[in-house]
Order: structure tokens, then sequence, then C-alpha cells
């Protein structure tokens, strides 16, 4: 079973992102189960998820990287005996710092994860806003992060990209870093090519 | 260095249609009503984090996403048409907004949102959430 997490401020296109993997990677036969983690204890995510009819799990009321935390490891060790999924896809809430996720691993009993990916979820179009008030949770997105994507490309200015491009570069060049809109066809295609990174 | 707290605003909104109206006519009542919020929400010098709701009846759903005051909201999806009643669950997600604020934010906004649609809302308010808090410049 592999662990899935996307990262990422709030609103970024997180759940968006989720979605357009889950549904690539349940076409090719793999079984998928999502974890979403919202900061209210009334979620909105979990409502589309359940809608469309995906095996969703929820964390509500609280941050994965705080109050949370045991019971996300709980959570994946339930999800692994009872679904038994290739891929478990994890949406922290947007106001958490995932650098602690990794502690909530040693609540799952017996979990055996083959691998842990990091997707940071990048919105260019309040970059700037968000790092000059929030930079060390923007930041601490990136830090974990095995590969960066940045969402909106139909919305953003070329400018804008190339500052988001610059700004993940200056913290973690040695990662791939891909810019998509998720609503065409071309940036899901994007997203697909980024697939095997996960494997 | 200072902290922002993030204090988040949840809640059920139940709109019903007054009179005639055009059959679909949630999805714009909908941006009106996040937009509205939005607006009120930047003019506390809050930072929007997330501003999203979610309707659903039968097969159809309704979706809605803001990230900022200066852009149009995403909605996407809508009910069946001429459904007389949505019920819109629904999050406020911002730094340095207090939960009262957030309260009365979404309330003026319903009722300017009501008054622009030919609709009446009302509100369903949930304090049970989590607070957490960042620091920032």
């Amino acid at each position: 079973m592999q662990l899935v997490v996307l990262t990422g401020f709030l609103g970024s296109g997180k759940t968006t992102a989720l979605l357009s993997f889950a549904r690539e990677l349940s076409s090719t036969g793999a079984k998928v189960a999502i974890i979403v983690n919202e900061i209210g204890d009334v979620g909105i995510d979990n409502l589309l998820l359940k809608q469309l009819g995906a095996n969703m799990w929820e964390l509500l009321g609280g941050c994965i990287c705080c109050t949370l935390v045991a019971d996300l490891g709980t959570t994946l060790s339930k999800i692994a005996a009872d679904y038994a999924p290739d891929y478990v896809f994890l949406e922290p809430s947007g106001a958490s710092n995932p650098g602690r996720i990794p502690d909530a691993l040693i609540y799952s009993k017996d979990l055996q994860l083959t691998r842990i990916s990091w997707l940071a979820i990048v919105d260019p179009l309040r970059l700037d806003e968000l790092v000059s008030v929030l930079e060390p949770l923007m930041e601490s997105h990136l830090r974990v992060a095995d590969i960066a994507v940045i969402t909106k490309k139909d919305e953003a200015t070329p400018e804008q990209i190339d500052a988001a491009r610059k700004w993940i570069a200056s913290l973690r060049p040695e990662i791939p870093c891909i810019a998509v809109d998720m609503k065409s066809e071309g940036g899901r295609a994007s997203l697909r090519e980024l697939l095997p990174c996960l494997n | 260095m200072s902290q922002l707290t993030l204090d988040p605003f949840a809640a059920k909104v139940y709109w019903h249609r007054e009179g005639d109206g055009p059959d679909e006519i949630w999805p714009e009542l909908t941006r009106t009503f996040i937009e509205s919020i939005a607006k009120k929400v930047q003019s506390h010098k809050a930072v929007i984090g997330h501003i999203k709701g979610f309707a659903s009846s039968g097969d159809h759903a309704l979706r809605v996403n803001c990230v900022s005051a200066t852009r149009p909201a995403d909605v996407e999806g809508n009910l069946p048409p001429a459904t007389p009643e949505m019920m819109l669950d629904m999050v406020v997600l911002a730094y340095g907004l207090a939960w009262d604020d957030a309260k009365s934010a979404v309330e003026t906004a319903i009722e300017e949102a009501g008054k622009v649609h030919n609709c009446h809302g009302r509100l369903q308010a949930s304090r049970h959430g989590h607070s957490h808090t960042h620091d920032h410049q």
C-alpha cells in the first residue's frame, strides 16, 4: 500500500488534483482510498467525494498535524485492514503543517507502506500574498515534497507561473515541477505523466 | 514575528425561493452570496484561505470555491431545474477573522444575496471547529 500525500495551502487545488489522480489510477484497475482532513467540523470536500462515490474516509474538526494525529494513524490501519487499497491518497487540511504527518504513522499498528509520496500543490495566483504573511506555513508544504504541481495555469499569467517556479526552485531545486490547468484534458494528461513518479 | 489565527466558520444555509424566478437560480445566487462574503472578509483585513460550499439533490450537485475577494467565485454544477430549496453546506476559512465576524459577514451576505435573487436564507451555524495558529511576518 502506497501513501500519497497532497500538501498545499487552502484553496490551492488539492481536491481537484486528488480527484484527477484517483480517477486515473482507478481506471487502470488500482484500488484507491482517499482520506480527507478538514479543519472545520463540517466538511465540504468530503461531501463532494461522497457524491462522486469515492472510497473516502473523513477526519474532520481538526488538523492531522496536531489534534487528529492519532486518528490518522488508526484510520490508515483500518483502511489497510478493511479495504487493502493499492494507494491511499491523503489530503491534509490546508492549514496543516505536513512535516508532522509522519508522526501519525507510529499510531498505525503493523502498517506496511511500500512508499510515501509527497506532492506540493502551489497556487501561483496568490503566492506573493500568502508568502508575505504565512511564509513558514507555505514553505512547510514544499519542504516535504517529492514533486511540485503549480495549478491554475489557465488563470495565471506567464509571470505568475515563472515566479512560482522560481520560488519552488529557491527552496527545493532538486524536485520536478510542472504547471497544469487541471480542468483541461491537457492538464490531466500532464498529471498522468506524473503517475510513474508515484511508483 | 506575530501570529495569525484561523478560526473556521462552518454553517448550513437553507435557501428557498420566494415567488417566480429563473429555473436555474442556484448557481447565480450561490456566486452572489459567496462573493459577498469574500468582500466582507477582506474588509476585516483578514487573509482569505478558502470559502467553499456544496449542495446536492439526488444525482445533482453544486460546488462553489472562492479564494479571493478580487476574483470571481468558481461555481460548478447545478441542482435540478425548478428546485424550490437548496441546503448549502459551507465553510469560511480566513486567517485573522474572528468567528463572530465571520458569522456577521455571512448573515449580511444572506440578506444581500436574497434580495438580489428573490430568495430567503436561514443560517444554522456550528461552533465546534478547531482553531489553528501560525507564525507570520
